[in-house]
């Protein structure tokens, strides 16, 4: 199969997952007791005026009429408004993407480049000392949780050393380099977990790779031991390797949440979660939808790249 | 001066329960190989043939095998050397072909890639000149279409043709010594004598010495000059191949033999040897095939045999060679048509 038909076809196979995505959270953030009514209103509002309220907000027809005017928007690229302020859903996303898009890239980026490196050198001294250190290393990122690690970083960092800014970045489109200098410590909080996780990962493919008859053949062959790791064994321990940065893609944008909280920064993570507390089910719709595409499209990138590395994968 | 020149080899590896035991897998090994001359190992599987081979390519792991003796390479001492001058040596001047065609290249590789860089590893050569010559390997390994292949991936190849490539991978250095380690035991039946004569044929005109390792009888009637068979980690019997097959004078060679197909046997069950090599460590006193030997004798429990000269010229060890070999050419007969189960018809 050329790598377009797999493109369309998992692009086709999207749609079902998005709408189920859509359902799901619609419903689940209508579990929630309280609605938009009882946030805008106040504690001591009238069974009438709430009434008058959700009529107002087209919160009284059936749940299927709202789930469908809401979907049938999308197709016109409406995602409806805020029920408070009145601001188009959009863009109020479009506002915060760019912050949540440059921390998720920098923490996968920091995962990497700590996970992808560590997991060679021990995947190259297997049962060694370096081995051992960076096996327990890695299980130690693995269970230091990101906010826990990001409150540490701000008092080292930015309090005591005053090296990188404190909590409350700027908003990327007013101040880039001020909101990247900002994303800094929270990317670290965000990719440690993953980078621990990248490590253990690359360690154990690579670890069987190097056990396996073709690296016997490069070795008897006489190349140099750095490019069986570096060229031969990396190539072929790049698919658990995708995988696993796959998965981290969803695992780092659902730590975003509790990140940007941590951090003050005015990304999607804090958008859902002011969104959640106040009930604006449209917004939380919206920045869930979004996530859903964001996570689905770099899967599908994934996917393209197992074909290009692995010549066998039709 | 013999090609390879392998005196008083021992190989142990340490005990994963207990890494300060020592386990001998091959026991005082001599061997030596004469320019141009293919010699046989033969032996059934944990007899010690693989880990020879491997140790002569410093393919084992310094961490777990304890390597003595001396491997000689046309006079040059390979042990003691540090990776760096093994590596060198590897692919260049000893190379190895393996029993698994199908995992022995690497999948996400092209064929020509693999060539290429084993020439590149050891030789200042253009990329140009080297896809050039690997081409031409390719070819005179019988490889059809080589440019084509050139660019294929390993998984696009049959058994038979990926085993091409590893030969041509092999031979590409103009090695003085091949170590081919059951190289047709994993291919199709149809394809394992054009892989034999391949071998030979290719050897025959480079010059290259060839290590065989096989358990084959009949492949090694076919292809081998001399032969060596080893049983429990040592050589019980060496000799011309010619000698040795057609009057076995250790029992286990002629149990080995006993046990290929023959047209005169045709419809008979083969027959097997019973019971199994002694467990690494646990060798009884004395002979240490006694065990499983239809010749056994107390004598043969007393003391270790060493190997002797026996009456066909052969190295033999035997303590009762003198009575045995009679015996065993009245059973086995004078063979001059042994050829494997699968190996048959091929001529």
């Amino acid at each position: 199969m050329k790598v377009g038909s797999v493109v369309t076809g998992r692009l086709l196979s999207m749609i079902p997952t998005l709408i189920l995505a859509t359902l799901i959270v619609f419903m689940l953030i209508r579990l929630i007791p309280g609605d938009p009514a009882n946030a805008i209103a106040g504690e001591y509002a009238t069974p009438e005026r709430l009434a008058e309220i959700r009529s107002q907000l087209g919160l009284d027809k059936p749940l299927v009429l709202q789930y469908l005017g809401w979907l049938g928007g999308l197709f016109t690229g409406d995602l409806g408004t805020s029920f408070m302020t009145g601001q188009s859903v959009l863009g109020l996303i479009l506002e915060r993407l760019p912050v949540t898009i440059t921390l998720t890239t920098m923490g996968l980026l920091v995962a990497v480049l700590i996970g992808l490196p560590t997991g060679i050198l021990s995947a190259s001294r297997s049962g060694g000392r370096l081995d051992r250190f960076l096996t327990t290393a890695a299980t130690l990122g693995l269970a230091m949780p990101n906010f826990w690690l990001g409150m540490v970083l701000i008092l080292v960092f930015s309090i005591s050393l005053g090296w990188l800014p404190g909590p409350g970045g700027p908003l990327f489109l007013a101040d880039p380099v001020g909101s990247i200098r900002a994303t800094v410590l929270p990317a670290i909080a965000l990719g440690m977990v993953g980078g621990a996780e990248i490590c253990r990962q690359v360690r154990s493919a690579m670890v069987e790779d190097l056990s396996s008859d073709h690296v016997r053949t490069h070795k008897a062959k006489g190349i140099p031991w750095s490019r069986i790791l570096w060229v031969h064994s990396l190539k072929n321990s790049s698919l658990p390797f995708l995988t696993i940065v796959g998965l981290q893609i969803s695992r780092l944008l659902s730590g975003a949440v509790v990140v940007e909280t941590v951090f003050g920064l005015s990304g999607l993570g804090t958008l859902i979660v002011t969104a959640t507390n106040q009930r604006e089910y449209l917004i939380v719709q919206g920045v869930v939808l979004i996530m859903a595409l964001l996570v689905i499209f770099t899967n599908l990138v994934v996917d393209v790249l197992y074909r290009v590395i692995d010549p066998r994968i039709k | 001066m013999s090609v390879l020149s392998v005196s008083d080899l021992s190989v142990s590896f340490s005990d994963p329960k207990n890494p300060d035991t020592k386990i001998p897998i091959v026991k005082n090994i001599d061997l030596t190989i004469e320019p141009g001359e293919i010699v046989g190992l033969v032996g059934e599987s944990g007899s010690g043939k693989s880990v020879t081979a491997l140790s002569i390519m410093g393919l084992l792991d310094p961490r777990s095998a304890l390597i003595d003796g001396s491997i000689r390479l046309q006079g040059d001492e390979l042990l003691g050397h540090g990776p760096g001058t093994s590596r060198a040596l590897r692919g260049s001047r000893v190379s190895m072909v393996f029993q698994e065609p199908m995992t022995a290249l690497d999948p996400v590789f092209t064929v020509g890639s693999q060539l290429t860089e084993t020439l590149r590893a050891h030789t200042r050569i253009s990329a140009k000149e080297a896809k050039r010559k690997s081409i031409e390997m390719l070819d005179s390994v019988g490889i059809v279409d080589p440019e084509a292949r050139f660019y294929s991936y390993p998984h696009e190849l049959s058994g038979g043709m990926r085993q091409r490539v590893v030969i041509a991978i092999a031979l590409l250095c103009g090695p003085e010594l091949l170590i081919a380690d059951e190289p047709t035991t994993a291919v199709d039946a149809t394809v394992q004598l054009q892989l034999l004569d391949l071998i030979k044929n290719a050897c025959e005109a480079t010059g290259t010495s060839v290590l065989f390792i096989t358990h084959d009888l009949g492949v090694v009637s076919h292809v081998c000059d001399r032969m060596a068979t080893m049983y429990a980690g040592e050589i019980v019997e060496t000799g011309e191949v010619s000698r040795v097959l057609s009057a076995p004078q250790h029992p286990y060679t002629a149990a080995l033999l006993g046990a290929l197909p023959r047209p005169e046997t045709r419809g008979q069950k083969l027959t097997t040897i019973p019971g199994r090599v002694p467990i690494p460590g646990t060798e009884p006193e004395g002979c240490w095939f006694a065990d499983r030997c239809a010749f056994v004798a107390d004598e043969c429990r007393q003391s270790h045999p060493s190997l002797e000269t026996g009456p066909a010229g052969t190295l033999t060890r035997c303590a009762r060679i003198d009575e045995i070999a009679p015996a065993l050419a009245a059973t086995t007969g004078p063979r001059r048509d042994i050829q494997s189960a699968h190996t048959t018809g091929g001529h």
